[in-house]
């Protein structure tokens, strides 16, 4: 009663200065909890959302693109061997706590992530905050890092010696998890950092209300853009209807998370308006490989030509999806244009089946150690912003192969229970789906592809492609890289190794008084350069 | 209004078992991306749903489905849950005392919240979602029995019956078990209408019956989102079925009790 009594309040308050004066409060409807504010141990879209208004990283994505421009590093060389990177930092930045950035805070921030030994990592990780993107990102802790060693080698200048060059390297300096943190701050707070954020960004922490909000406002200070309202505030709205309804009733100013359905709602109202993400977000059927009729490539090339794409993309995406033909979605620069989609033929799909010696269909599997069992199509049991609507999407394709003679049964679980039987190679054939972290091929393909017969791949196993593309990860020039990922993606589909069905451009919805918000294919967005008029 | 109960219930039992003899129904290939989310016409007088599927269709099949769940788990229920309670009244002594100690346990959880519990370990699906629901619906029939049948253990035929030579099964089966019949007819039309609206609860969240079944819960809850697009029809007549036939047993349970129950009759 009391946070709708403050909703009300606080609405009052915006349509009393909507006409007169630009909104000092930009309000923006989460989808959920955050998990908490310390970047370098979150891995989730709503922490995140926060974070990147908190923080700094050293370069940052520029604009809608997976570019990299200079953010905290003012510029930087490379050696010609691309193993040592100088960065300059920027001068009179300064945390929100007062403390300056330098060389040694910023070097302190790497021994955090990489260093094990380091007290606060000890702490972090005995506290169950783990490092995980330090560990994907950079080949691991200590020794196994790809990093050599991180130097300050002046007030403002940071050298960072790599073992090996490694392509992605300033594209993975930009992703959320390594924005820099105040260390003092960091001392100070311990293991509850995470509730008492401290950055160099736009906005300064001001309070979190659990399951309610969490408020942040301006820092006049700041050394980009400076910030057009003087309060954020982040609402926790889980349900998307209601968080639309609130976004209709003017309680909140911007969401994501939008039903499909509701796009051309909020197109039609002449209040609210759509901005798409780029398309960085791939959704997939994967294929266990310890199922014996699935090592069958005829039996896979079954379920390409059995399911109808354009009909799903075109019905359930609200107007967002985009048809894939391959793994990469078409804003990556390693995507392969030349490659023809498979045809929707569901003649084509009974005729393969029949030929692999299921004339009567599909409805039974057998795993390699003999274990026979039905067919079960498992389908996710939460909305991905490549399934939006896993649930509706899992039975469209289930009908589509029950016409072609392919008669699965459709099966869930709770989402972290679905995840892990993943992990283990447990499902037989199951959908899933990947969004881009810092917009190199590297990210999208390799993280898949470069471990043969991993269980957490359904056992796929390609050896000339995981080698083709540990090959392309070494190489530095981009048009050189470039070509092999579109090779990869050729290798891909002409193995039938897994099925690509749907790229989404996620859709927000803003009031029409929101200006001047730059979405980004990574999620990474930043409100400094929001306006609410 | 029990009549009327007797007409919606018997209107619902047709429609479960008629529907099935005289329309065939294959749920996984009846999907229609091109005509989802259209609203009632002639050709789908209850509208589609958001793959496309006729709704009336859907609504119609899964009477079969929420009915047939419904009247299986209560009569699982009711039978084991008689014997127990029987058994309980009968025997008395160390029995009574650990088969209703089990049923105090079981009745000190809400009984929605063990159901899902139940199916969230046993996994979900509709034949353990039916198991769960009888499971929870057990105690309340062992209780019914277990009183009516220390009401009757010392009225003077059953004493009269055994000072005969009549041997224990043969009292409790013959005299003692008939006369806990009016109470357990009247709780199991009852727990019916609890078990239909359980198992929609369970299919709501995605326990009970899996897509594409037609359950009316699932289809409640695949369709309660399009309430923001204006697509009404999707979610009303699947919630309407599940009301109605809540409704209708709960007023034959009603009426059963006004006739059966001998307080009430003097």
């Amino acid at each position: 009663m009391r946070h709708r009594t403050f909703a009300l309040l606080v609405s009052l308050l915006l349509l009393g200065l909507a006409d007169s004066a630009p909104a000092q409060t930009f309000v923006f409807g989460a989808q959920g909890e955050p998990v908490q504010l310390d970047p370098a141990v979150i891995t989730d879209g709503i922490s995140s959302r926060i974070t990147r208004q908190i923080y700094d990283s050293l370069v940052k994505y520029k604009g809608a693109t997976t570019e990299v421009e200079p953010a905290l590093a003012e510029k930087w060389e490379v050696s010609a061997d691309g193993k040592v990177w100088t960065f300059h930092l920027r001068k009179n930045v300064k945390f929100h706590d007062g403390n300056p950035l330098d060389a040694t805070s910023v070097l302190w921030n790497f021994e955090r992530w990489w260093k094990s030994a380091h007290s606060q990592h000890e702490n972090q990780v005995k506290a169950g905050q783990t490092f995980e993107y330090w560990e994907a990102q950079f080949g691991g802790f200590d020794d196994k890092s790809i990093v050599e060693k991180v130097e300050a080698v002046g007030s403002h200048t940071v050298r960072i010696t790599l073992k090996a060059p490694q392509a992605p390297f300033l594209a993975n300096l930009a992703m959320f998890v390594f924005d820099i943190a105040s260390p003092k701050a960091v001392e100070k707070w311990g293991t509850e950092f995470g509730k008492h954020p401290v950055g160099t960004g736009a906005f300064k922490f001001v309070e979190w209300k659990p399951n309610q909000e969490v408020i942040l406002e301006a820092n006049p200070d700041y050394w980009g853009v400076k910030p057009k309202v003087k309060r954020v505030v982040l609402r926790n709205i889980k349900d998307n209807s209601q968080r639309l309804v609130a976004l209709k009733a003017g309680e909140i100013h911007g969401m994501e998370g939008l039903n499909p359905d509701d796009v051309k709602v909020v197109r039609s109202d002449p209040n609210l308006q759509i901005l798409l993400r780029p398309t960085n977000t791939t959704g997939y059927i994967a294929f266990n490989y310890k199922v014996k009729e699935f090592q069958d490539k005829r039996v896979r090339l079954a379920f390409a030509h059995a399911i109808n794409k354009r009909a799903i993309v075109d019905a359930l995406y609200g107007g967002t999806g985009l048809v894939a033909s391959q793994f990469q979605p078409p804003s990556l620069w390693g995507y392969n244009k030349e490659l023809k989609d498979f045809e929707w033929s569901p003649a084509k799909a009974q005729a393969l089946l029949k030929q692999a010696g299921f004339a009567q269909g599909l409805s039974e599997i057998t795993w390699e150690d003999g274990k026979r069992e039905p067919l079960v199509f498992w389908y996710m049991s939460r909305s991905r912003p490549y399934f939006p609507n896993p649930k509706e999407i899992g039975e469209a394709m289930a009908a589509d192969l029950a016409k072609a003679g392919i008669k699965v049964q459709l099966q869930t679980a709770e989402w972290a229970v679905y995840l892990d039987k993943r992990k283990n190679g447990q499902l037989p054939v199951y959908m899933l789906g990947w969004t881009g972290d810092n917009g190199d091929p590297d990210n999208f393909i390799c993280y898949f592809f470069c471990s043969p017969g991993a269980p957490r791949e359904g056992f796929y196993s390609n050896k000339p492609l995981a080698d083709l593309l540990l090959r392309a990860q070494s190489l530095t020039r981009q048009a050189e890289r470039a070509r092999l990922y579109r090779q990869a993606e050729q290798m891909l589909q002409e193995d039938v190794g897994r099925l690509f069905i749907a790229n989404n451009q996620p859709p927000l919805a803003f009031s029409k008084k929101v200006k001047g918000y730059v979405t980004n294919p990574t999620g990474s967005e930043h409100f400094n350069t929001v306006e609410v008029q | 209004m029990a009549r009327v109960g007797l007409g919606i219930v018997a209107a619902f039992v047709l429609i479960a078992v008629l529907t099935p003899a005289v329309h065939r129904y294959d749920a996984k290939t009846d999907s229609n991306l091109a005509l989802r989310l259209k609203p009632p016409t002639g050709d789908h007088p209850f509208g589609t749903d958001t793959l496309g599927r006729d709704i009336l269709v859907r609504v119609l099949h899964g009477a079969r489905v929420s009915l047939g769940l419904g009247v299986s788990s209560v009569a699982l229920a009711a039978v084991v849950g008689s014997v127990l309670g029987l058994l309980a009244g009968y025997v008395g002594r160390r029995v009574d005392l650990v088969v209703m100690f089990c049923m105090d346990i079981l009745l000190a959880f809400p009984a929605t919240l063990l159901a899902i519990a139940i199916v969230a370990m046993i996994g979900p699906g509709l034949r353990n979602s039916l198991f769960a629901i009888s499971l929870v619906s057990i105690p309340v029939y062992a209780r019914i029995s277990r009183g009516a049948v220390l009401a009757l253990r010392e009225r003077e035929f059953v004493t009269a019956a055994r000072g005969l030579g009549v041997s224990d099964w043969r009292l409790l089966g013959r005299h003692i078990f008939p006369n806990c019949l009016p109470p357990l007819i009247v709780q199991t039309t009852l727990a019916i209408a609890f078990a239909i609206l359980e198992a929609a609860a369970l299919g709501f969240l995605g326990l009970g019956a899996q897509p594409p079944t037609p359950e009316w819960g699932a289809m409640l809850a695949d369709s309660y989102k399009y309430f923001t697009s204006g697509a009404w029809w999707v979610f009303f007549f699947p919630g309407a079925a599940i009301m109605l036939a809540v409704l209708g047993f709960n007023l034959l349970g009603d009426g059963l009790r006004d006739a059966l129950d001998p307080r009430l009759k003097q």
